[in-house]
C-alpha cells in the first residue's frame, strides 16, 4: 500500500487492574489497516478486541505501545480531537434529541455553519434510508431504526475512520443479515475506513476485507477471511473460525516436501508439508472438505478410512456425521444432502472416509 | 361483593389516598380559608363573625377617616421573601449541582457513602443546627476571631442579623434537597452517552451544557422547586440568623399566631402565600405545552 495506513498501532499494551485483579486487555499488539478497508476485529469476549477500539477512538490511553492514524501519532489526544467516530454497541443516542439533533450533533459541536448541518443531516437521511423520521425521538424508534441513526450520526462527521463496536448484537437473526449488507453498501458507497468489531465468526468473514483474530490479547492471524478460513496459522483460529477436525499426529518419515505421519488410531497418512522426524503435530481438517463412501471393504484405500456413523444431525442443505474410526478416532464430516433433501447416509452405516491430504494443515501448538 | 358496581370499586380503592388527601390538605385548607375570614379574638383564636378585615390589612391601611390606603408593607416582605428564597435555590443549584455530579460519578459502594453522609444533618434538630451558625458568624464567633487573629481585619464583620445570614441559613438548611434529586437524575444518566458526546467532537464544556445538563433538567427541576417552596416559608433560618429584622412571609405569619394574635391575618398571609406559588407553579408546569404551541412544525 503506498499510500500508508489508515490506523497503524504499535506494540500497544493495556493492563487493567492491579495485583490479584491485574488483567492485560491488550499485550504489545501491532497492526497495520488500510485505507477504505473494511477491517474487522474477530474474538472471544474479553480477548482485548474491544479495547483496542476503544484506544483507537480515545477513550483508553495505551500503558506503552503508539496509535497512528494516517501516520499520525495520536494518542495525546482526547477523544474530541480525533477524526474518528463511533458506533456504539448500545447505540447511546441522545434520549432529548430528535434524530435529526442527533445525527448533527458531531456537526454543531464543531460550530459549522446551520444550513451544511441540515444538508448532512438529509443526506445522510437518504444514506441511511430513514427519510421523513427527521423529527423522531430515538425512543419512539425500532432497534434497526436506532442502529440506521446511530451510523448516520457517526458518518455525517465523513470521519478518516469509522470504528463499530459490535453493533449488529442487539438485533435479531434476520435484520442482522439485513443490516450486514447495509454496513457492506455504506462502506463501499463512503469509501470509509471501517473497523468493526464482533465475536461473530460468520459475520467477520461475509462482511470483512480483512480481519485480525484475537484471543488472550493478543493478535492470532490478519488475513482475508478465505486465507484465514483455509489457513490458519494455529489451532485457536482452526477452532474459532468455522469448524475443524483435529487429529494428533506423530511424523514417521520427513522427506523433501512429504511427511508421513501416524494417527492416534494407528492409521498412517502421508501429508505435503516440511517437518522433523518424531516431531508431534496436529493435522487440521474442515468438515466439509472430507468425502464419505458408502464402505464396500475394510481396511484403508488410497487415503481413505473406514468409520461408523454414530451421530448423524440434519442441517437443510448438509448433514452433519459423527464418525468413529474403526482403528479409533472421531472425525466430524459435513457431507451434501440428496436432491430430494434427505440424508445420504444413516446412522450405523459403515463409510469409507476420503482425507484430501491437500486440504489437511499442520499445526503445531 | 360482585354487585359492586365498577364506578363504586374505583372510589373504594382510591379510598385511602383521597382520605389521606382530604384529612392532611384539604382539611387544614379549609380551616385556615374560613379563619382567614373571621374576625380575630385578642386573646387568640377567632370570634365567629363574618370579616374580610384580614385581607384588607394585608394590602391597605386604614387612615383616621377610616378611609383605606394602599399599603406595601407586607407585599415588601413578601416581595423580600421571594428574593431570598430565589436567591437561596439559586446558591443551592450551583453548589449542589457539582456536589450532585462528584457524587454520582464516584464508584457504587462510595456513592451510598456520600447520600448517607448528605442526610447525616437530618439527624439533629435544625433549631440547633442554626443556633451554631449563630456561634459562627456573631461578632466574635468562629469567623471574626479567625479573621481578627489572622490580622485581616482589625473590627469585627457584621455577619449576622444580615439577609447574607438568611441566606446562608436558607442554603445550609435545604441543601441536601436540591442535592438528592439531582444526584438521582445523574446517576440515571447513561455514561455511554458522555462517551458518544465526546467521540462527536463535544469538549468537556459542551458535554456538560449539551449532554449533562438536559439529562439532569428533572432532577434540576425538583430540587429547585424543593429548595424555593420551604425557603419561601422558613421562620426558624430568618428569625435566628436575620435577628427578626428582616421579616421574611413565614415569620410574619408565624407571629400572627404567637405573639401578635391575629389568627385571621396569619391565615390570610398564609392562603396569599399559597396562591402565589401555585399560579407560579401552575406558569411553570404550562411551560412546555406553551413553548410547543408557540413553535408550530416543531
Amino acid at each position: 500500500m503506498a499510500q500508508g495506513f489508515a490506523v497503524e498501532v504499535r506494540a500497544a499494551s493495556k493492563v487493567f487492574g492491579s495485583g490479584a485483579e491485574r488483567v492485560v486487555a491488550l499485550d504489545e499488539v501491532s497492526a497495520g489497516i488500510q485505507q477504505n478497508e473494511f477491517f474487522t476485529l474477530l474474538g472471544p469476549s474479553g480477548c482485548g478486541k474491544t479495547t483496542l477500539l476503544r484506544l483507537i477512538a480515545g477513550f483508553e490511553q495505551p500503558d506503552s505501545g503508539e496509535i497512528l492514524l494516517d501516520g499520525e501519532p495520536i494518542a495525546g489526544l482526547p477523544p474530541f480531537k480525533r477524526p474518528v467516530n463511533t458506533v456504539f454497541q448500545n447505540y447511546a443516542l441522545f434520549p432529548h434529541l430528535s434524530v435529526a439533533e442527533n445525527i448533527g450533533f458531531g456537526l454543531s459541536m464543531r460550530k459549522r455553519p446551520k444550513a451544511e448541518i441540515e444538508a448532512a443531516v438529509s443526506e445522510m437521511l437518504a444514506l441511511v434510508r430513514l427519510e421523513g423520521l427527521a423529527g423522531r425521538r430515538t425512543a419512539q424508534l425500532s432497534g434497526g431504526q436506532q442502529q440506521r441513526v446511530a451510523l448516520a450520526r457517526a458518518l455525517a462527521n465523513h470521519p478518516k475512520v469509522l470504528l463499530l463496536d459490535e453493533p449488529l448484537s442487539a438485533l435479531d437473526f434476520k435484520l442482522r443479515k439485513e443490516m450486514q449488507l447495509e454496513l457492506k453498501r455504506l462502506q463501499r458507497e463512503t469509501g470509509i475506513t471501517f473497523v468493526f468489531v464482533t465475536h461473530d465468526q460468520e459475520e467477520a468473514i461475509t462482511m470483512s476485507d480483512r480481519l485480525a483474530v484475537m484471543s488472550a490479547g493478543k493478535i492470532q492471524q490478519v488475513g482475508a477471511p478465505h486465507e484465514i478460513y483455509e489457513a490458519p496459522v494455529n489451532r485457536f483460529v482452526a477452532d474459532f473460525i468455522g469448524e475443524s477436525n483435529f487429529l494428533d499426529a506423530r511424523i514417521l518419515e520427513a522427506a523433501a516436501g512429504s511427511l508421513l505421519c501416524s494417527l492416534e488410531g494407528g492409521q498412517q497418512l502421508r501429508v505435503p508439508g516440511e517437518g522433523a522426524q518424531g516431531e508431534k503435530v496436529t493435522l487440521a481438517l474442515r468438515p466439509e472438505k472430507i468425502g464419505l463412501t458408502p464402505a464396500a471393504r475394510e481396511g484403508r484405500d488410497n487415503g481413505a478410512f473406514v468409520g461408523t456413523i454414530s451421530e448423524q444431525i440434519y442441517q437443510g442443505t448438509t448433514t452433519a456425521y459423527h464418525i468413529a474410526l474403526a482403528g479409533g478416532g472421531r472425525l466430524v464430516v459435513r457431507d451434501a444432502n440428496r436432491e430430494d433433501g434427505t440424508a445420504a447416509f444413516a446412522r450405523g452405516d459403515m463409510v469409507a472416509v476420503a482425507l484430501p491430504v491437500a486440504a489437511l494443515r499442520i499445526l503445531r501448538d | 361483593m360482585a354487585a359492586l358496581r365498577p364506578g363504586l370499586r374505583r372510589f373504594l380503592g382510591l379510598g385511602p389516598a383521597l382520605a389521606m388527601i382530604g384529612v392532611f390538605m384539604l382539611v387544614p385548607i379549609g380551616i385556615i380559608a374560613v379563619y382567614s375570614l373571621l374576625e380575630a379574638d385578642p386573646y387568640g383564636g377567632v370570634e365567629p363573625r363574618f370579616s374580610a378585615e384580614a385581607y384588607i390589612q394585608f394590602f391597605f391601611e386604614r387612615d383616621l377617616d377610616d378611609s383605606l390606603v394602599f399599603n406595601p408593607a407586607y407585599l415588601v416582605i413578601f416581595g423580600r421573601s421571594i428574593l431570598l428564597a430565589a436567591a437561596a435555590m439559586l446558591a443551592s443549584l450551583l453548589i449542589g449541582f457539582p456536589v450532585a455530579y462528584y457524587m454520582a460519578t464516584q464508584p457504587a459502594g462510595r456513592r451510598n457513602l456520600l447520600v448517607f453522609l448528605v442526610t447525616i444533618p437530618f439527624w439533629t434538630n435544625l433549631l440547633i443546627r442554626t443556633f451554631c451558625w449563630i456561634l459562627i458568624l456573631r461578632d466574635h464567633g468562629l469567623v471574626n476571631n479567625l479573621l481578627l487573629a489572622a490580622g485581616i481585619v482589625d473590627q469585627p464583620l457584621t455577619l449576622l442579623y444580615t439577609n447574607g445570614a438568611i441566606l446562608l441559613g436558607l442554603v445550609y438548611t435545604y441543601i441536601p434537597f436540591m442535592i438528592l434529586p439531582i444526584y438521582a437524575s445523574i446517576e440515571k444518566l447513561d455514561l455511554r452517552l458522555v462517551e458518544a458526546a465526546h467521540d462527536l467532537y463535544a469538549n468537556r464544556r459542551q458535554v456538560l451544557r449539551r449532554v449533562i445538563l438536559p439529562l439532569a433538567l428533572p432532577g434540576i427541576v425538583a430540587g429547585s422547586i424543593l429548595v424555593f417552596i420551604p425557603s419561601l416559608g422558613a421562620f426558624i433560618a430568618p428569625d435566628l440568623l436575620g435577628g427578626g429584622k428582616k421579616l421574611m412571609i413565614g415569620s410574619l405569619i408565624q407571629m400572627q399566631f404567637s405573639s401578635s394574635r391575629n389568627w385571621p391575618f396569619g391565615s390570610a398571609a398564609a392562603l396569599v402565600l399559597m396562591a402565589a406559588v401555585l399560579a407560579a407553579m401552575t406558569y411553570y408546569a404550562l411551560g412546555p405545552a406553551r413553548r410547543a404551541a408557540g413553535e408550530p412544525g416543531k
